[in-house]
């Protein structure tokens, strides 16, 4: 199909086309208070097309293929009506050496409920999820290259309440059944909120923090926009002329890569996707480019092309040199095991906060002295960076509802003096 | 309603004769939708897209269990019902669904200037002239975002309780996001929205708008003040009072939260199933959610599962009131559903959700409600904010701000601080406006995640002795 769409567009009279076919079936099954409660499954098919006349530029996604011709006639007509995009500089003619990726088959036929009914025998509580899985096939085309993509993945996540307000959260992601694991996501969940016990309203001030890998996760999924070309053109970037400067400590390595949980073998031109050191031991090296926003930026692509911006696709965050254990021994601070809601009120700056949830754990000397509640992270991005004092080198790979939206690998981070702040009536 | 689909396999009301003698209970929905959207930065026009959609879901109740399917591509009718009834054999959590009236009706939203006559050229020479015209205030602009977007719905819904409602509905959709560069960077961002069609820049006074946010933003950057922190009075405009009301009214309001089934994504709730009656605020808040608002960007005539849509109290005078409710949350209550359910998409499950909150007004003037503040902060609007998942512990800081001193508005002041409880808040209102407000923003529940369009809003609400640091 994705041919005989890119010929269309051709002979109608297009310079440039890219069109991606994209088929999911993904099922899902969410579960609250120990019971399931839905149980869904989509089939969806949906076209994303480029069209380029000179410098007039169009996309359009196209999911309903009852009258596909006329739709390619509209976009050309659009197309031709469009002002001229100074910033298109046009589409990859090369970069197109492909890599593998490998996923386990066994998952298109995994029983999601079964891993649901598992999980839930390993606890006591009351607990809530979702058992996810994505089984998705792409092709491209555009004049320049054409290939395809198979990928699938499957996710749990689990919040085990033990009494109001007393929660731990846990998740497994994986492309393999044999890395996949309910069961102990579930029951560490549970031990988590067995430990967090008495909650008290937190204080105000200055603190070391542990993160756990699924609040880092988050953490580096509000930072991976900054890393966008697009981003930094928009003011919505804390990175802008960060490029050589050294942003973190040595020990830091935060990669972007077509390889994780949602692989992909090219990006949305084409482009085999790769590794991009995005922090290079603590040094910004590099912005997510297209072929377009690379010209601009005097470099090439990165092979991170969205439909219309450089979109990043799964990180890692390098290990570290200590143990968790190490980390925890003689700390004294809060250990954060899990976040939401993270908002900037400069996104230029990174001025933010974020509302830690679930088992959050006051430190004294390597042994847990309180369990606290109601606190905010109320920082600066860039600080949080510059004041990472040590990693793990046990690391989680992590994918979470929307705020862990982009999947990765993450270690526990130990950073000094984060401003903790709460309310005041 | 959808000529092509008359006879063809999409047709669901054939659909939904062949599912309900299999199921306890169906519902089949079609939805065919074109998007146009245009991104602009810095006067260049990046993005235009055109999306075209169709599909249909189906959603069924059998022994106990709800199954969900949806398709855009497959015309295989008994697969989908097969896989619909194979979803729902998951579960068998005695799952059920209010007893509702089953309407048959038709509703259009009207345009007074079409989306469907509105050519390209128009819409970007408009952006292009707005963008000109933020240009001319002198004011330094290095960062200008525009996302314009309409969108052409149409729907169909039946169930096997005999309810058919088909619908029309246009949108248009804008937001700018600006960075002004002054003695300090300081970033402003708003949403519009509106059903119907183009007349809504006229509706929205657009251009003045954003000429406004430039100069205000562009004062907090040259002549901004350190905010001052302590206990003192709070005027919070329309735009702040709208938040509030959206993050610690409407989402603690939402039944299934408060059930427990959002919990493991956007949490549960401070407000527990026993707690209508119970005071979170002071006499003067009355806080209502109402779908039924003409040209709303919330509007809907009847929700996601056909029960007609109503006006509902959720805080009255300071009292918890009333849930929003799904016939799914309804029923677990044992009472009817209030019409709150919305899907996003042909493609999602309808949840209680928010359509246009608003903080009922009261009849105060602006200066009024200013005139014996001593001492105090006029938060004009908002820059960063969040809520906790339980919707206790908020935090809005303000975009545009002043001082108020001796019942006037004085220096322009840096990103004011407010962190305060759900019941801090509301107890410390003593007065209301009777400047009511909407504005427009994306929701965000659910798993997958269904952004929804909603408005919400307020009069200038005053509190006193509230807390900054």
């Amino acid at each position: 199909m994705e041919k005989e769409i890119l010929n269309k567009l051709l002979n109608l009279g297009a310079d440039d086309v890219i069109v991606k076919i994209t088929d999911e079936d993904i099922e899902q099954v969410r579960f609250s208070r120990n019971r399931i409660d839905i149980a869904k499954n989509w089939q969806e098919k949906s076209a994303d097309i480029f069209v380029a006349l000179g410098k007039r530029t169009m996309f359009t996604t196209i999911k309903d293929f009852d009258n596909i011709d006329a739709s390619l006639k509209t976009v050309m007509e659009l197309a031709k009506k469009a002002n001229e995009n100074q910033s298109y500089y046009g589409i990859a003619k090369e970069g197109f050496e492909y890599g593998n990726i490998e996923f386990d088959k066994k998952i298109i036929d995994a029983d999601c409920k079964d891993y649901v009914h598992a999980a839930l025998n390993e606890i006591k509580g009351t607990s809530a999820g979702t058992v996810l899985k994505k089984h998705i096939k792409t092709r491209i085309a555009t004049p320049y290259t054409h290939s395809d993509d198979e990928t699938a993945s499957i996710e749990f996540s689990i919040r085990v309440f033990l009494e109001k307000e007393i929660s731990g959260h846990r998740v497994s992601v994986a492309t393999d059944l044999k890395n996949f694991n309910p069961v102990k996501a579930a029951s560490d969940a549970y031990e988590l909120a067995k430990l967090y016990k008495n909650p008290k309203t937190g204080e105000r001030g200055k603190y070391d923090v542990i993160l756990d890998p699924l609040f880092f996760g988050s953490v580096i999924n509000y930072t991976l926009g900054s890393a966008s070309a697009f981003s930094v053109e928009a003011g919505l970037s804390f990175f802008k002329d960060k490029i050589g400067e050294k942003v973190a400590p040595e020990n830091f390595t935060m990669i972007d890569t077509g390889k994780g949980l949602y692989s992909r073998r090219f990006d949305d031109e084409g482009v085999a996707t790769g590794e991009n050191k995005i922090i290079e031991k603590g040094v910004y090296k590099t912005y997510l480019h297209n072929t377009s926003t690379a010209v601009k930026f005097k470099t090439k692509t990165t092979g991170n092309a969205g439909l219309v911006a450089p979109e990043s696709w799964n990180f890692k965050v390098e290990a570290g040199d200590h143990s968790k254990d190490e980390l925890f021994d003689s700390f004294t601070g809060l250990y954060l095991t899990n976040t939401w809601y993270t908002r900037f009120q400069n996104r230029m700056t990174g001025d933010f906060s974020t509302i830690p949830r679930d088992a959050i754990f006051y430190y004294e000397n390597g042994e847990v002295k309180e369990s606290w509640k109601d606190i905010r992270v109320s920082d600066n991005m860039l600080r949080l960076y510059k004041n990472i004092e040590a990693l793990s080198k046990e690391r989680q790979m992590v994918k979470w509802w929307y705020e862990v939206e982009e999947p990765g690998i993450a270690p526990f981070v130990l950073i000094k003096d984060v401003n903790i702040t709460r309310s005041t009536q | 309603m959808h000529s092509d689909a008359k006879g063809d396999p999409l047709d669901i009301e054939k659909i939904l004769k062949k599912v309900e003698e299999k199921t306890d209970y169906a519902e089949v929905r079609y939805e065919k939708s074109l998007t146009n959207t245009l991104v602009m930065k810095n006067g260049n026009i990046d993005a235009v897209n055109v999306e075209q959609e169709k599909g249909i879901s189906l959603r069924v109740l059998y022994d106990g269990g709800i199954g969900f399917v949806s398709t855009n591509s497959s015309k295989d009718t008994d697969d989908l019902i097969k896989r619909a009834i194979k979803m729902a054999k998951n579960n068998k959590s005695e799952v059920g669904l209010s007893k509702e009236m089953a309407y048959e009706d038709k509703w259009i939203v009207s345009q007074e200037k079409k989306i469907e006559d509105t050519d390209l050229e128009w819409k970007i020479e408009y952006l292009q002239n707005l963008d000109k015209r933020m240009m001319e205030t002198k004011v330094n602009i290095p960062a200008r975002i525009f996302q314009l977007n309409d969108t052409l719905i149409e729907k169909e819904y039946v169930n096997s309780d005999g309810a058919k409602i088909i619908a029309y509905h246009p949108k248009i959709g804008f937001f700018y996001f600006l960075t002004i560069v002054g003695k300090t960077v300081e970033q402003g961002y708003k949403q519009f929205g509106y059903s119907g069609g183009y007349e809504a820049f006229d509706v929205w006074d657009l251009e003045n708008v954003a000429i406004n946010e430039v100069k205000g933003l562009n004062k907090v950057a040259n002549q901004g003040k350190e905010a001052p922190r302590g206990k003192m009075d709070l005027l919070c405009g329309p735009e702040v009072t709208g938040i509030a009301v959206h993050e610690s009214c409407g989402h603690p309001s939402e039944a299934d939260r408060i059930m427990g089934r959002e919990s493991s994504q956007a949490g549960e709730s401070f407000i527990k199933e026993n707690m209508v009656g119970q005071g979170v605020g002071s006499e003067y808040v009355t806080i209502a959610e109402d779908p039924t608002i003409e040209h709303s960007y919330g509007y809907y005539k009847y929700d996601g599962e056909g029960v007609k849509a109503r006006i509902k109290y959720l805080y009255k005078e300071g009292k918890i009131n009333e849930f929003l409710h799904s016939r799914e949350t309804a029923y677990k209550m044992g009472i009817q559903s209030n019409g709150a359910a919305r899907a996003s998409s042909y493609n999602r499950e309808p949840i209680p959700r928010m359509a246009n909150t608003f903080f009922v007004p009261g009849d105060y003037s602006f200066d009024e409600l200013i005139e014996d503040i001593k001492f105090g902060i006029y938060m004009k609007n908002f820059t960063e904010w969040n809520i906790d998942d339980k919707r206790y512990n908020q935090r809005y800081i303000g975009r545009e701000s002043y001082i108020i001193e001796n019942g006037e508005i004085k220096d322009p002041v840096k990103r004011p601080v407010l962190e305060i409880t759900t019941p801090g808040f509301y107890k410390a209102v003593d007065a209301a406006g009777n400047d009511l407000e909407f504005t427009a923003g994306s929701c965000g529940k659910s798993d997958p995640m269904q952004g929804l369009d909603v408005w919400m809003g307020g009069p200038t609400i005053r509190l006193r002795n509230v807390i900054f640091r």
